[in-house]
């Protein structure tokens, strides 16, 4: 069952949009994420597509139909929230059964349903108990469950792992793409975890600011990002977002410091230039200019994390090699080799820059944007 | 922090002062039930005349029993009544949004800080007008519902999850099934506190059915107590006794009953 967002827009007041132009196609059977910072609007989107927030403006269709007026109930969905919303008083198996029965599905399918429910979910010896005798997690499981005992083809998921802690949450991760995949769910998935939504999704919408700033796939997000915004957001550690002023024809100066080749001259203006920490390359100590200087310095296991300062005072993170020994103070000779993105002073971006210097181990699988 | 003997002995010393001085007369009051009049009036306390016969005496040549039936008629009804009064105007007050919902539960508020003694008299006006004197009804009927009861309930409610609707709504459920299958369930040890709130405060009435009550056949107990005492010239002490130790009793079961129901933690496990 696919949907359609068409210019979705809520205003709590009039003029104060809480939302604004929120367009999208949601493919059936696919894992859509929609990710944002808190207080994005991402959480009133889903209830607006559930139909717990009366939508102000656009049209919402599910399956070719429209469906923005329809009651809840009327739009075959499912909801998984994140405090999982389960029935204190009820057994793991009345929970489960609590949609279907509302519902008035004949005796024996409810049954069969919440049996096969509760196998996927593996929770078979917990069945009778409570939620209060439940773990985290497995209070998290009785939510899917009651999602997937359904007979509804969409599932909306709120924040749906962030009470968990980490290890269960990967692992999580890894079972619910499963289960959406298993069960041919349509998925609409709402977190603010980008790492969930790199993961996890076919496509994610980026919405920030009210309004959508990307949609695509994760691989698309990450290499191609449409404006500084989601160049930030997306990818640990965080990209470099440093200020640029043409200094020759082609040729931009980052931070009155580093010098970036352009494969085409730009009018004159102010640039802001995006370079993720891995697409920096530092000299061996005692070689080249030095032109930062190392503030802290944080093992991360397979690399070591930099954050420096450049010879004018900007900020910037780069990554190095865990054998090598850098301490506070220490001055680097640091360069670009990796692509970097240009954006405007509105932080729109104009045009990749791909990796200058070539690194046998690196590889540079992009295209121009 | 461990506490030195000496101080340990003088807590437990205060406890059982304070104790004797709240148990006393209760044991008192048991004590002499089971004494013959004659003893009693003499001021034998210490007699060896125990017996349950003022117990028998009381069943026997007063209209006690009647006066249980009635007061647990009287209890039940008004506890029925006002657990759903109650729970449905807390309902609306917490699920259903309209014009002027705060500016009414205000005024539902504000009745509660005039006493029931102050709005004795024009009540008295208005039953009589009904043609509700000396009945059942007149005994029911202004209790039906309480500010008090509504105001707790919807604190209650209001600690309901947003989820749990929100979750309900996905499902399907109208208002009257979300009430009775979600907000009933998850309320409800404020709707047992509620339930023995209201029948023992029912139970304990004195003033209003003194007033509205004529005969054996509708009076409750406080007040047929009092009937004992006045009917008869020489009054037979430990009768009263005894028929007091049974009226005490159904408050007794109330407390006990209930208080299995009064513990934490019923709803653990809604949301994280």
């Amino acid at each position: 069952m696919s949907i359609e967002l068409n210019a979705l827009g809520k205003a709590y007041t009039a003029d104060n949009w809480v939302l604004q132009n929120v367009t999208a196609h949601i493919e059936s059977g696919e894992f859509f994420a929609i990710v944002g910072p808190s207080g994005c609007g991402k959480s009133t989107l889903l209830r607006m597509i559930a139909g717990l927030i009366p939508i102000s403006t656009g049209e919402l269709q599910i399956d070719g139909k429209v469906a923005t007026d329809l009651p809840p109930k009327d739009r075959q969905l499912t909801m998984v929230f994140q405090s999982y919303a389960l029935f204190p008083f009820l057994s793991v198996t009345d929970n489960v059964a609590f949609g279907l029965k509302a519902r008035k599905f004949p005796a024996k399918e409810i049954e069969e349903r919440v049996t096969k429910a509760i196998k996927l979910v593996n929770l078979e010896e917990f069945k009778d108990r409570r939620p209060r005798d439940l773990s985290g997690g497995q209070r998290q499981r009785v939510a899917l469950a009651r999602a997937i005992a359904s007979d509804a083809k969409i599932c909306l998921m709120d924040e749906p792992l962030s009470n968990l802690d980490a290890q269960l949450r990967i692992k999580m991760r890894t079972e619910l793409r499963n289960l959406q995949q298993e069960l041919g769910l349509t998925v609409i998935y709402v977190t603010h975890d980008q790492v969930e939504a790199m993961t996890m999704a076919d496509h994610i919408m980026v919405l920030h600011d009210h309004k959508i700033q990307q949609i695509g796939t994760p691989l698309d997000i990450y290499n191609r990002p449409a404006n500084t915004f989601v160049a930030s957001f997306f990818g640990t550690p965080r990209m470099n977002l440093l200020p640029a002023r043409v200094t020759a024809d082609r040729e931009l100066t980052l931070a009155d410091t580093l010098k970036l080749a352009l494969p085409k001259p730009l009018p004159v203006a102010d640039y802001i230039v995006g370079i993720r920490p891995t697409s920096l390359y530092l000299l061996p100590q005692g070689e080249g200019e030095p032109n930062a200087q190392v503030k802290t310095v944080e093992y991360l296991g397979a690399q070591i994390l930099l954050e420096a300062e450049l010879s004018d005072g900007t900020p910037i993170e780069l990554t190095a090699d865990p054998d090598d020994v850098y301490r506070t103070g220490d001055w680097l000779s640091v360069g670009v080799d990796g692509n970097a993105y240009v954006f405007d002073h509105a932080g729109e971006v104009q045009f990749m820059v791909e990796g200058g210097r070539q690194h046998a181990s690196r590889s540079h699988a992009s295209a121009q944007a | 922090m461990m506490l030195t003997k000496t101080h340990k002995t003088l807590r437990y010393l205060v406890l059982v002062i304070m104790a004797i001085i709240i148990i006393g007369p209760f044991i008192l009051g048991f004590w002499t039930s089971l004494l013959p009049t004659a003893d009693i009036a003499k001021g034998t306390l210490f007699s060896t005349h125990i017996s349950f016969q003022n117990y028998v005496d009381a069943v026997q040549q007063t209209a006690i029993m009647r006066y249980l039936l009635n007061s647990f008629v009287i209890s039940v009804l008004t506890m029925a009544a006002q657990l759903l009064f109650c729970s449905l105007g807390a309902y609306a007050f917490v699920f259903l949004s309209f014009k002027g919902r705060d500016f009414l539960f205000y005024v539902i508020l504000a009745t509660m800080m005039l006493p029931f003694e102050a709005e004795v008299i024009p009540n008295f006006a208005t039953v009589r007008q009904l043609n509700l004197l000396n009945h059942y009804a007149v005994m029911v009927v202004p209790f039906l519902t309480s500010a008090f009861g509504i105001f707790m309930l919807r604190q209650s409610f209001r600690q309901i999850p947003p989820e749990l609707k929100e979750a309900a709504d996905v499902e399907g459920l109208n208002h009257w099934q979300f009430y009775w299958r979600v907000t009933l369930p998850y309320a409800r040890i404020s709707l047992f506190t509620l339930a023995a709130y209201s029948f023992l405060e029912s139970w304990n009435q004195y003033l209003w059915p003194m007033l509205t009550t004529f005969s054996d056949k509708f009076r409750p107990v406080q007040d047929g107590l009092r009937q004992l005492q006045s009917q008869e010239t020489f009054n037979n002490w430990g009768m009263i006794q005894a028929s007091a130790v049974i009226v005490v009793i159904p408050t007794l079961i109330v407390l006990f009953v209930g208080q299995h129901y009064f513990k934490d933690g019923l709803n653990e496990g809604a949301t994280k």
